[in-house]
């Protein structure tokens, strides 16, 4: 059996060597098994979900060999990434639980109830605290007691600790890729109080590719604001007063000053919260308590092109936290204190999903179910090169 | 440019010839650009890499695709009943949609292969693909273990 259906294979290659578009299929008719082009193959195995991706390893050396492969991962990556039904919520759960779950966007969109699932993960200890300070190709960067540094692929199961900052405290984080340099990194701000009781920030970035923390150049925010980083074209965003967002290019550890929208006449207190729609910068505020604006930057870094995209009515008790992500039907998932909302702009509806599994949710974050490891993996590069010899 | 007849005909590598309504040709890419370039008199257009047998499942779907007034019920069964064919069948559908640039088509097929492939364990996967396993039980072994958890 084996014999016959290698013969067959290499009678295969031969013709698409030669004719790209070759149709006649070589068949046998005493046998039900059809060797079928790597192409195809590829472009099935690209719409898979993770999990049986991971068993189809074992199929063959040549598919461990294509699932492994740079340009698969990143292909699969780029589809996942355009398809909701890879998209995940990271749930971080305050005390007394001190852990990290998930649950799928799309039960969150259209399921009556949505179960948080349990995540395994090593550090994974009640009494100490976790915190996700970012998430970037279904890699997710979290920090354990404020200094201990982990990047972490829930969807492959793979987790590896970072060397700490060293200053012990995460104020103002954010972890995010750095595509000039095909290069995860993570920034992390600290207030600091000087002598004459005045504060400062002191700002570090970590390369993984260099593995070490860097100082940022002559940090001038003095503002201390507990929340992470929104990654869009290269550069880590926070928001820290109602006019201001704070801007550090990943790329070269820069950083800048970025102006608000004009929310319109009137004196406004309140720091905004920042998300990512599409792959634009946008912004949720409540300039008056009776309405929110979602707002998005349409060309990244033109000022004018802030548009006002939503005008969500709050109900009393509603206080809109960040944003992840805005469904096909328009609707748009919120996190809302320790819930999850779902807001229609077009009808001025709004509706709790009811979690459960669930205890305190104190943080939530978007990540993308993906095979992405910005680390070597041995065994993988050997049959990835025993298969490149064979050809 | 092509003569304004209501019918144009596609004919195959195996010299079958398919007439078609222009207005369902039309839509498709590929016979779009063929209708604008060749100087044709005669309103054959030539599919080099395509057999008469996969034709005739094209053809059926695009008649049943465009047949005025189906249901969406309709289609759902049709389509059920079309993709009642072998892996290799549908392979060969499935290039002949690649290369008549048939996105809708395409996605069919594709989507099928997944549905064949959902849940089955790898020696079933490894027969709908014809996949000769060359790893050693030992190699097999190891690369299960180190994802021993997706197996669950």
């Amino acid at each position: 059996m084996e014999s016959e259906a290698s013969h067959r294979h290499q009678k295969r290659s031969k013709h698409t060597t030669s004719d790209p578009f070759y149709f006649s299929f070589v068949q046998d008719s005493n046998f039900t098994t059809t060797v079928l082009p790597t192409e195809i193959i590829t472009e099935i195995l690209l719409r898979l979900p993770v999990k049986p991706l991971l068993k189809f390893r074992s199929v063959s050396k040549s598919w461990l060999g294509l699932i492994s492969s740079h340009k698969f991962v990143n292909t699969h990556l780029n589809i996942s990434s355009n398809n909701k039904a890879f998209h995940r919520l990271i749930l971080g759960f305050g005390p007394p639980e001190n852990n990290l779950k998930d649950c799928s966007v799309k039960s969150l969109f259209y399921d009556d109830v949505t179960r948080a699932i349990d995540l395994d993960y090593p550090p994974k200890k009640s009494y100490q605290s976790i915190k996700v300070v970012g998430s970037v190709n279904g890699v997710i960067c979290v920090a354990i007691e404020q200094k201990d540094l982990f990047l972490w692929n829930p969807s492959i199961r793979k987790l590896k600790k970072m060397p700490s900052s060293r200053t012990g405290s995460f104020y103002m984080y954010g972890f995010g890729y750095d595509e000039l340099h095909d290069d995860y990194k993570v920034v992390d701000i600290t207030l600091n109080v000087g002598d004459d009781n005045s504060y400062y920030n002191v700002g570090k970035m970590y390369s993984l590719n260099n593995n070490s923390w860097k100082h940022l150049d002559d940090l001038q925010i003095a503002m201390s604001f507990n929340n992470s980083g929104m990654l869009v074209n290269g550069k880590l965003h926070w928001a820290i007063t109602n006019c201001v967002i704070f801007v550090v290019d990943l790329a070269n550890g820069r950083w800048e000053e970025m102006e608000n929208p004009c929310y319109g006449e009137g004196n406004f207190d309140f720091t905004p919260y920042l998300g990512v729609l599409g792959n634009d910068l946008s912004m949720i505020c409540h300039p008056l308590m009776t309405h929110a604006d979602v707002w998005v930057m349409k060309e990244y870094g033109d000022k004018e092109s802030w548009t006002k995209m939503f005008n969500i009515r709050c109900v009393g008790y509603s206080f809109f936290g960040p944003h992840f992500c805005i469904s096909s039907e328009g609707e748009i998932l919120f996190k809302n204190g320790s819930n999850i909302i779902i807001c229609n702009p077009k009808d001025d509806s709004m509706r709790f999903q009811e979690v459960t599994n669930c205890g305190q949710l104190v943080d939530a974050k978007l990540y993308i179910e993906s095979l992405v490891w910005p680390f070597v993996v041995e065994h993988t590069r050997n049959a990835t090169t025993s298969k490149a010899t064979h050809n | 440019m092509m003569s304004l007849g209501k019918l144009i005909t596609l004919k195959t590598n195996d010299n079958e010839e398919f007439k078609l309504d222009k207005t369902v040709a039309v839509k498709l890419e590929i016979i779009k650009n063929i209708v604008q370039d060749v100087d044709c008199t005669s309103n054959v257009i030539p599919l080099p890499n395509i057999d008469g047998k996969t034709m005739t499942k094209v053809v059926k779907y695009w008649k049943k695709h465009s047949e005025e007034g189906v249901t969406e019920v309709q289609l759902k069964n049709f389509d059920q009943d079309f993709l009642k064919m072998s892996h290799s069948e549908l392979h060969d559908v499935h290039l002949a949609a690649k290369y008549l640039d048939d996105n809708q088509l395409k996605e069919v097929i594709i989507q099928e292969f997944l549905d064949r492939i959902k849940g089955k364990p790898i020696e079933e996967i490894r027969e709908v693909f014809g996949i000769v396993n060359d790893y050693t039980p030992e190699e097999e072994e190891e690369v299960r273990r180190e994802n021993a958890w997706a197996f669950e």
